[in-house]
């Protein structure tokens, strides 16, 4: 392609300014919204798989063989110390911790709620992606964190006395009084609605447990190579006899909603395309047919109605890119505009519900719009492939244009 | 030397416009030759648009026999029309010659680069411009150029490709009389200086003026045919073709 042509091309593309503009603008917008929606979805993505192999599942877990169908107290992993220091010692692992579950009533007054006992060590769960991330505070002793939605059923305060009766893993009676150190607001849901945490050595001690947990979390760099390090830990002599899975395998719900967030910029991108292809279509139609006498004597010239063609499509593509280009400048301001501070989604939407949960995961309503490079050059390059798509009817009416016709016309 | 490059036999057009037929020629008979300053008149209707279109092979008769070039306009596919006109033809329509958005140097560029001319495109245009005095024109944009000015740069451009027959339809309609004048007078220097065929239609008497021959159609027919005595091409231009052509515009 020569530049003569590109120059033409642009040149014909501003004869008729308004036409064009209310065209980009059009197409821009469209860009802009799909944009918008894809940096919300990116947000989302990254969030859940954060939030999934972060406080929720880590990158892999391990646990006795059958305790996740029953979740029974007594199906403990043994030895959790020297475990955790053969885990920590190992190259593909950056953190592993231990993690105690245990089903039980929590009395302020006379009234009994269910929760889970959830025995954590602080020191390792702390970090950005720990599941007490943000958390107050665990003072050691018998202190407890409490779920910020439990403790509201309740009517618990901080620094309340909370009474907790279970059963010890061998069978006998648990049951002492902690002091409530603080509430946790967390991403995993049942957390926040069933949780009391407090420190691994505390659970351990009120449940008669010893040396013992029911998960470790382990984590190791990329959490996309989380099955590699499943397969890699389950050779270790100290995993020997235990279930050792990634959290794809955990948690195949998670997994098929964020492939669906992955590909759910499919449905919008129709958008584009509709917008896409109606501005090129109708923009390109009009502008062939007022040059209808001009380009019969083109071909009048000599010129190959091939040539002629060609001068419509790039047109077209021009067009068509113009619009994706202004539409993705202003929609990558936007984004880089809401990156840092969130956008509240439940502001926009005129205070819809506080709370929304959903697989596990309390659903963030704040989010931090993102986009890849990716998102911007698979928009860009659908608003150029429809836009082709959409020079071929009035290229078609142009090839097939007679000059001797055409310059009566 | 006879040295035909136009010959029409019993060349008819019939348009057909749904169910009517219009007779647009009944049978024209015209040999052009080389060197030619051939005015194409009558009244409205007759066909002088059309003739102009075969013989440009813009478009193909219904009947007879219209050789250009020694080629049968008939026989040709769309391709080598277009190839033909590209090659051999220029065209001068009545306006609305110049593609809007480009300079007077870039229109005439625009002829040179179909016919793939490479990299002195630039300047064989630009000598093209100065050669017909429209040099400094060459920069503005056909809207900044007057009706006269447009016209002087789409002969320019018809001839910029060196053809050997240039068509203009009614060239002068849109133009005053002195105007007229000056587009009369260019074309018919680049006849006398490079030999090139020129056929045109008018309804205008002072452009006829300038013609050596004068052929009349009416309804679809050639009616009268007047060459000026003294001025016959091979008498003003002895032995002269295409390739003894100086200047820029020669080989
Ligand atoms: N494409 C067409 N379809 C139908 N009829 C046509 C077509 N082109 C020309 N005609 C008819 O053919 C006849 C000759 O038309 P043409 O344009 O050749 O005349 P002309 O001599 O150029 O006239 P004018 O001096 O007005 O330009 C007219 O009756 C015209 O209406
Ligand atoms: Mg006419």
């Amino acid at each position: 392609m020569t530049g003569s042509t590109l120059r033409l091309a642009w040149r014909n593309l501003w004869r008729n300014r308004r036409r064009t503009t209310l065209a980009v603008t059009a197409i821009g917008l469209s860009v802009v919204l799909v944009l918008a929606y894809d940096s919300v979805l990116r947000a989302y993505g990254d969030w859940m798989t954060e939030t999934v192999t972060g406080p929720m599942l880590g990158h892999v877990q391990v646990h006795a063989p059958e305790w996740r169908k029953d979740r029974s107290m007594d199906r403990t992993l043994r030895d959790v110390t020297a475990t955790l220091s053969a885990l920590r010692r190992d190259p593909e692992v950056t953190d592993a911790t231990a993690r105690v579950y245990a089903p039980a009533l929590a009395a302020v007054g006379e009234e009994g709620f269910a929760v889970v006992v959830v025995g954590v060590d602080p020191a390792a769960e702390t970090h950005p992606m720990g599941l007490l991330a943000g958390a107050p505070a665990l003072p050691a002793g018998r202190s407890v964190l409490v779920g910020r939605l439990l403790a509201e059923q309740m009517g618990l305060r901080v620094g309340d006395s909370l009474a907790v009766v279970g059963q010890g893993a061998d069978g006998s009676l648990a049951n002492d009084l902690y002091r409530v150190a603080g509430l946790v607001d967390t991403s995993v849901d049942f957390v926040n609605r069933q949780g009391v945490l407090m420190a691994l050595g505390e659970a351990q001690t009120l449940f008669a447990m010893g040396d013992e947990a029911h998960e470790l979390v382990v984590r190791g760099r990329d959490p996309a190579r989380a099955g590699e390090l499943a397969s890699h830990l389950s050779a270790l002599p100290a995993l020997r006899g235990l279930e050792v899975l990634d959290w794809r395998t955990l948690s195949p719900e998670m997994v098929g909603l964020i492939e669906l967030v992955g590909v759910a910029w499919l449905f919008v991108l129709v958008l584009v395309l509709v917008a896409a292809a109606a501005g090129v279509a109708n923009t390109m139609l009009m502008s062939t047919h007022e040059r209808t006498h001009e380009l019969g004597m083109l071909l009048a010239l000599g010129a190959r109605p091939g040539r002629i063609v060609r001068m419509v499509v790039v047109e077209a593509l021009m067009l068509g890119l113009v619009g994706a280009l202004a539409g993705t400048g202003v929609g990558v301001a936007l984004v880089a505009a809401t990156h840092r501070t969130g956008v509240d989604y439940a502001a926009l939407t005129g205070g819809g519900p506080q709370e929304l949960s959903f697989g596990g995961l309390r659903w963030s309503l704040r989010l931090y719009p993102t986009l890849a490079v990716e998102d911007v050059l698979r928009v860009v390059a659908a608003v150029g492939l429809t836009s082709l798509v959409a020079a071929a009817w009035p290229a078609a009416r142009v090839a097939r244009l007679q000059p001797s016709k055409a310059l009566r016309g | 030397m006879s040295d035909v490059i136009l010959s029409a036999r019993g060349v008819t057009k019939i348009f057909r416009q749904g169910r009517i037929e219009v007779p647009a020629l009944r049978g024209v008979d015209l040999e052009v030759r080389t060197g030619e300053f051939l005015a194409l008149v009558g009244p409205s209707g007759s066909g002088k648009t059309t003739f102009l279109n075969l013989a440009g092979a813009l478009d193909v008769p219904t009947g007879g026999e219209l050789l250009v070039f020694g080629k049968r306009i008939a026989d040709l596919s769309r391709a080598a029309r277009a190839e033909l006109r590209l090659r051999e033809l220029g065209f001068v329509f009545q306006a609305y010659n110049l593609v809007p958005v480009l300079t007077a140097l870039e229109n005439v560029e625009f002829v040179l680069e179909l016919q793939g001319v490479g990299g002195e495109r630039r300047e064989r245009a630009r000598a093209v411009l100065d050669e017909l005095g429209l040099g400094e024109l060459a920069d503005r944009r056909p809207a900044e150029l007057s009706g006269g000015q447009q016209q002087r740069v789409a002969v320019a451009r018809a001839v910029a490709a060196r053809p050997r027959l240039v068509l203009a339809d009614e060239p002068t309609a849109n133009l005053d009389g002195e105007n007229a004048e000056i587009l009369m007078h260019l074309m018919r220097d680049l006849r006398d200086r490079h030999g090139m065929t020129f056929v045109f239609s008018t309804h205008d008497p002072r452009v006829v003026a300038h013609a050596v021959r004068v052929v009349t159609l009416v309804d679809g027919r050639v009616a009268r045919d007047q060459e000026k005595p003294g001025e016959a091409p091979h008498e003003i231009l002895p032995g002269v073709g295409k390739a003894e052509a100086a200047g820029h515009l020669g080989p």
